[in-house]
């Protein structure tokens, strides 16, 4: 009779819990429903195309707003779109020169002002680099242990939420467990793992990891230590790139490195469309 | 009467105005140097809805000059990248009127309601995919499947650079 009370009574709480979860599910569609409809709705869509409105010079006060690799999507759209970012290549070129002159003074500036930061900075990156080697050691069997659990512990699945975070996964993964188990086993997922540079995690990324730094190890470690191995995994990679962060002659290097490239690749355009 | 301008526009409307709040505008500012501010100023490329934004703008800023805007921008929503009561200002659903209001700053020279109604601009083409822009700006795809093709090319190389 007992038992029999003891199952119903589990019966009806698993119930609840999926009647939670249903409700919690649909405030949060009917929230995504309103944030698009408000989106596709906030603008009044113009009668005629407004790039013909406006000579290229103007519309280049609009693109140095965009971040470069946007700015060449931006040719995709039409054929004046196409001409008005060739156009303003020179102009774009002009003013990559100028960024990496500007670099080269503040990277000059910063060392005389700290003329052992560069030694020290490497081996501090050195060791980053070592830390980081380590928990990626991660083992897809831990994983796949915690992905055959049906129903788990709150951390583990707020553990596999942020790791969706860090893998760059859509949100519909961060969100529910049955989409992260799914993944799992996708080839993309023990791609993206063993890949992962902590070099390039995107701030977007590093803002909505920010939560994990809060949670105690060995709270995580009490309830699974498979799990406790994926959270060690992604707070070593968060604090690493935060680490990384502070190294301010790294970064101006970084920094002007990409600029050349960049630089490089719209000499490249401009000597194909001259 | 000395501390106001008149201000005439395209649609013949005249429109006056606190001296200091005109002169937030280069082009206005040269010309009360040059011929003072007795007569009208003609604005021919100007409407009059278009001015009353530009001047409230003014106004906004009577006492101050907006920090300069980050470059590239880095979020979506422009409250993130300027003060509240400018990404409030320039947040208007109808795309003409602004950028109506993008080419009466270019030609009245007021450097920072440029620069606010570009990155408002730019916000609408952030993030958007090419089929999307063309959505929101009513472009016509006119680009052949060669040149869509060469242009995805190039753009290879662009995206290695980030």
């Amino acid at each position: 009779m007992l038992q029999e009370l003891k199952s119903q009574l589990h019966y009806l709480s698993e119930n609840n819990k999926k009647n939670q979860q249903c409700i919690k599910d649909l405030f949060i569609q009917f929230q995504e429903i309103q944030v698009n409809y408000r989106n596709k709705n906030s603008i009044d869509k113009p009668k005629s195309d407004l790039f013909h409105k406006v000579r290229p010079e103007v519309i280049n006060q609009i693109l140095i707003f965009l971040d470069f690799i946007t700015v060449q999507k931006f040719r995709l759209v039409s054929k004046r779109t196409n001409y008005i970012v060739l156009h303003l290549l020179p102009i774009i070129f002009q003013n990559q020169l100028y960024q990496i002159q500007n670099i080269e003074n503040d990277i000059q500036e910063y060392v005389q002002n700290n003329p052992n930061s560069p030694q020290q900075e490497e081996i501090v990156k050195q060791a980053i680099d070592k830390s980081v080697n380590e928990v990626k050691q991660i083992k897809m069997q831990d994983i796949a242990i915690l992905r055959t659990l049906h129903n788990p512990p709150m951390i583990v699945e707020t553990i596999f939420q942020y790791l969706m975070i860090l893998l760059d996964f859509n949100q519909e993964s961060q969100k529910s467990w049955a989409q992260s188990q799914k993944l799992i086993q996708h080839q993309q997922f023990h791609q993206k793992l063993t890949n992962i540079d902590y070099e390039s995690i995107s701030d977007r990324q590093l803002h909505l990891l920010q939560p994990i730094k809060d949670i105690i190890g060995e709270q995580v470690r009490d309830v699974s230590i498979e799990a406790f191995k994926i959270y060690q995994f992604i707070q070593t990679i968060v604090l690493s790139n935060e680490c990384l962060k502070q190294l301010n002659y790294k970064q101006l290097q970084k920094k002007k490195k990409k600029l050349i490239t960049r630089h490089q690749v719209i000499e490249k355009l401009i000597a194909k469309y001259q | 009467m000395e501390n106001k301008v008149k201000l005439s526009t395209q649609d013949g409307v005249i429109i006056e105005v606190d001296k200091d709040v005109a002169c937030k505008s280069h082009l206005i500012n040269t010309i009360i140097d040059d011929t003072g501010s007795e007569e009208e100023i003609p604005l021919p490329n100007v409407k009059s809805s278009i001015l009353k934004k530009v001047i409230q703008y003014c106004e906004l800023h009577r006492n101050d000059s907006p920090p300069e805007i980050e470059k590239p921008l880095r979020s979506n929503n422009l409250s993130d990248c300027v003060e509240q009561k400018d990404a409030d200002f320039i947040d208007i659903p109808n795309l003409e009127e602004l950028f109506d209001i993008i080419l009466a700053a270019n030609y009245l020279d007021i450097k920072s309601l440029l620069d606010l109604s570009c990155a408002k601009v730019a916000t609408y083409i952030k993030g958007k995919t090419p089929e999307e822009i063309r959505k929101t700006f009513n472009i016509q795809n006119d680009l052949t499947q060669e040149e869509e093709q060469q242009i995805r090319e190039e753009n290879k190389w662009a995206e290695e650079t980030s």
